[in-house]
């Protein structure tokens, strides 16, 4: 395949103008590094919280509450003030990892890039009804809280009416939120574990002034339809995900938004041969944030699905620290790594590398998710046989970030992997 | 007295439709063709297996082995490269997983022979994993059919239907049928939602309604017995397991389970067959997905950890009957092409060729049109060949092709506008992802449906909101 011969050569590359892309871009620049690209697929630099138009946003990482849209504006304002090279509209099609190259597409044609260093920030996104094997209907009305925001706030063009939210996170309720704005109705938000999902203080401001009734321990047995959507059946699950027979009732809507179980966007780096973790999905980093090849960095919520963009942005400023440093000695980013496992019933834990001797990350970036809620219990560190750390938790919810306070533990050397598990 | 009378209507724009609308469209005639839909190549036609079969398998000297076996020869050594369809001849192996199969093999050898199908031979297991390294142990051999192909199951009706429409077809869509009627003897008027035509000679080829169809005129050819198949679509990653077409040997007990590549990168698992009883648009189901992925994961136990972009489940016109119905009624000057069941994107040329001679049989006289006009599509959607945005000549000439719309298929605007200016244009977000890709990868849609709304929106100068809400 002919591909033009403008290379173009840089010290860092980022992949992903969102909130971890540009924090890091900005850092990098602010600690002197003086080539740094912002590749962004999108015409418009910012990521997802350009069209989640309510408060919410940048509260951690700049101390201040905005909206989506101001907190984006902020941070591509800042790469822009900064001097960082940018490219919208242009969508990273073929990686080389070793070679730290890539070719990209956009209305100039192809362009290969190289760089010292690689930043991927590639963000994340719902999982979709297909991915769900949710049964019944398909056609218009069954959209991700993302699509209907675009509609809403990008487009000002409602999506429905009747709305029914499938999943109780953060981003559901988020979802409940955009349509209250509106004339729209949210008639129910369905969920299949015991109780809500995302945090009760957005709930305050969602679920309870639009009386939107919460069907918890519940799944959608069918989407129905026709030429669009008219309602989903719902039906009672058992904790093993079963329908309980007799359960069923339908609830009348126009619109399914399908929230949630984010899933990292892995498409590039997966197909760059860059090694990802089984349990988050993400590429595997080490506290510095490099991957499992040298040079190869990854920050954001492509690390592990979602968390917050003010967190996302606060990692990417972590990892252009790191890369800064690589830049200057990249010998000591070599060398043997501790593996970190999580036992079930914990999801995922991040990092899932330790380099010993370097730097241990802000309290943000070393944590741990549950898969179900678990009470009173020790979260237990160690090698086989060895307790680096205990700590007691009276209750650990899924979906919401533990911390690891890796300065705590009391590390041992000669080891190779150590289990993260729970303990009563 | 009606003002046009066309001397040939078809009724139903799925894929057999389109291609007998394509036939008749050569000869000096008047055509038309009415669709309940908004597009050409939905129902039946756009949920099937997106298999160019050889019809090795069908039952000798049956109208479908023939016409099959015809068809698909005619579409992958002429037509599809004439109006660049993507069709790869990937081949297919049929394998045997227990001594039962094994016996049935010289069968399946037997058979493709007396079907005319050549290329056909036996795999031994050593051969096979080397083919397929990623099916699970305990494989006692298979048949190995070279010519098997894979197609974009979307495009044949949409091109068949475009170049008739160059040649002068008419083509009415939204149009369902609610009656017909014989004037005088001398035509039809088939009344429909969008009004009445009126036609010399009527073709029934409305798939999963063709004996409702039929009823208008109180024929009774067969009944439709709607069986139901349901498939997953696996990530792209998935593609470095599979690299044929694989089908099970069949067995009076179960017909088994197919795994193949898709034109587009993916990889397909399906499909079930269920008898059902409602015809309208189906969906998925619990137990079907649960039956299926507990078959593939005992072909492919890899396959089933893979990502899954997309699901969806096709209809498929049964009848009564196992083969073919096409009938002609030389009286009332009046054909069905019916009991279609899985194989008509297959069939569909040479099911056109058979009716149209079947109609110069009933009195039809066909002269052939001075110049009729080539179709090629603009823009192939298959994975096997440059795609628009990795042909850096072409975005040169049009900076749009690199502009990327929806980035998991990597479908940039122009290829987008192309769709919307064809010749049957595409009005509605299915339509475009019929014929781009565009939301039909792994995000479904999270990032470029709202883009491709608009994108509609500007284009058509339509209401957003009738797109949309």
């Amino acid at each position: 395949m002919p591909v033009s011969s403008d290379n173009r050569h840089f010290d860092v590359i980022i992949i992903g103008g969102g909130p971890s892309g540009l924090a890091a871009s900005v850092r990098l620049k602010q600690l002197g590094v003086s080539r740094v690209l912002v590749v962004e697929r999108q015409p418009q630099l910012g990521g997802i919280p350009v069209h989640t138009a309510h408060f919410g946003f940048a509260i951690r990482h700049l101390k201040r509450l905005l909206t989506g849209p101001q907190y984006a504006r902020k941070l591509a304002k800042a790469a822009y003030d900064a001097g960082v090279t940018i490219a919208t509209s242009t969508t990273v099609f073929n990686l080389d990892p070793l070679a730290k190259e890539m070719t990209c597409v956009s209305a100039r044609g192809h362009t290969t890039y190289r760089a010292e260093a690689i930043l991927m920030a590639t963000g994340c996104r719902e999982t979709t009804r297909s991915a769900l094997l949710l049964p019944g209907f398909r056609g218009r009305g069954i959209m991700s809280t993302s699509e209907a925001q675009q509609y809403i706030h990008l487009m000002h063009t409602l999506p429905g009416k009747r709305i029914v939210v499938f999943g109780s996170e953060d981003v559901g309720l988020s979802a409940v939120h955009t349509f209250g704005l509106t004339r729209a109705k949210v008639v129910g938000m369905v969920e299949e574990g015991p109780r809500m999902i995302g945090r009760k203080v957005f709930a305050l401001g969602t679920l309870v002034p639009h009386r939107v009734p919460l069907y918890t321990r519940h799944t959608i047995k069918q989407i129905l339809g026709s030429r669009r959507v008219e309602g989903v059946e719902i039906a009672a699950v058992d904790g093993q995900g079963n329908l309980l027979p007799g359960t069923e009732r339908t609830i009348a809507c126009d619109t399914l938004i399908v929230s949630g179980k984010f899933l990292p966007e892995n498409a590039l780096a997966r197909s760059a041969d860059i090694p990802l973790d089984s349990y988050t999905h993400g590429p595997v980093v080490d506290q510095q944030l490099q991957s499992d090849i040298p040079g190869i960095f990854a920050s954001g919520n492509l690390l592990r699905g979602v968390e917050t963009a003010d967190v996302a942005a606060l990692e990417g400023e972590w990892a252009a620290a790191s890369i800064s440093r690589y830049l200057k000695d990249a010998a000591t980013f070599m060398g043997p790594r501790l593996k970190l496992t999580p036992e079930a019933p914990v999801k995922w834990v991040l990092p899932q590398r330790l380099l010993p001797g370097m730097p241990l990350p802000p309290p943000y970036l070393s944590t741990l998710r549950v898969s179900e809620q678990v009470s009173r219990s020790r979260i237990i560190v160690g090698p086989e046989g060895k307790i680096w750390r205990s700590r007691k938790y009276l209750k650990l919810m899924p979906e919401r970030r533990i911390r690891l306070n890796l300065h705590k533990w009391n590390m041992g050397a000669n080891e190779d992997t150590i289990e993260i598990s729970l303990a009563r | 007295m009606p003002k046009q009378i066309f001397d040939t209507l078809v009724i139903g724009g799925g894929v057999v439709g389109c291609a007998i609308i394509r036939e008749l469209s050569k000869y000096n005639l008047s055509v038309a063709l009415v669709e309940k839909e908004s597009d050409v190549g939905e129902g039946t036609s756009k949920g099937n297996s997106a298999i160019m079969h050889t019809g090795f398998d069908a039952k000798p000297g049956s109208l479908e082995a023939r016409l099959v076996g015809s068809g698909s020869v005619e579409f992958r050594t002429q037509v599809a490269p004439a109006m660049n369809l993507p069709c790869e001849k990937i081949g297919a192996l049929v394998i045997a997983y227990d001594d039962d199969q094994k016996n049935e093999l010289d069968q399946v050898i037997a058979r493709a022979a007396s079907n005319g199908v050549d290329e056909v031979k036996r795999v031994t297991p050593d051969e096979i994993y080397a083919l397929e390294p990623h099916l699970a142990p305990g494989v006692k051999g298979a048949v190995s059919v070279a010519n098997e192909s894979i197609v974009d199951p979307f495009a044949p009706p949409i091109a068949y239907a475009s170049q008739a429409c160059l040649n002068g077809a008419r083509l009415m869509l939204n149009s369902t049928v609610t009656g017909l009627r014989e004037l005088d003897g001398e035509c039809h008027e088939v009344i429909t939602t969008s009004g009445s035509y009126y036609a010399r000679y009527l073709i029934n080829a409305a798939g999963l309604w063709g004996d409702s169809v039929d009823g208008f005129l109180a024929i009774e050819n067969f009944h439709i017995k709607p069986r139901r198949g349901e498939f997953i679509i696996f990530d792209t990653a998935a593609s470095r397991l599979v690299s044929h077409i694989m089908l099970q040997v069949p067995t009076p007990k179960t017909k088994g389970i197919l795994i193949s590549p898709t034109i587009f990168g993916n990889v397909i698992l399906g499909p079930t067959a269920d008898d059902i009883e409602d015809r309208g648009s189906p969906g998925i189901t619990r137990d079907g997905m649960d039956k299926i992925r507990k078959l593939g994961a005992k072909v492919m136990p890899e396959l089933l950890q893979e990502d899954i972009t997309s699901t969806y489940a096709g209809t498929r016109p049964a009848t009564e009957f196992s083969d073919y119905q096409i009938t002609f009624n030389g009286d009332r000057r009046y054909v069905t092409a019916g009991g279609i069941r899985s194989t008509g994107l297959s069939s569909a040329l040479a099911i056109a060729r058979y009716v149209v001679e079947g109609l110069a049989d009933m009195g039809l006289s066909l002269k052939e049109a001075d110049n009729f006009k080539d179709y090629r599509r603009l823009n192939s959607l298959s994975e096997y060949a440059p795609r628009p945005y990795q042909q850096v000549e072409r975005i040169k000439a049009n900076p749009k092709y690199g502009q990327m719309v929806c980035f998991c298929e990597m479908v940039s605007e122009q290829e987008i506008l192309d769709a919307m200016q064809e010749p049957i244009g595409a009005a509605s977000l299915k339509s475009i992802r019929k014929r781009t890709r565009a939301m039909m990868g792994r995000c479904q849609g999270f990032n470029c449906a709202p883009k491709v709304n608009g994108m509609l929106f500007d284009h058509n100068g339509v209401d957003i909101k009738s797109l949309v809400a």
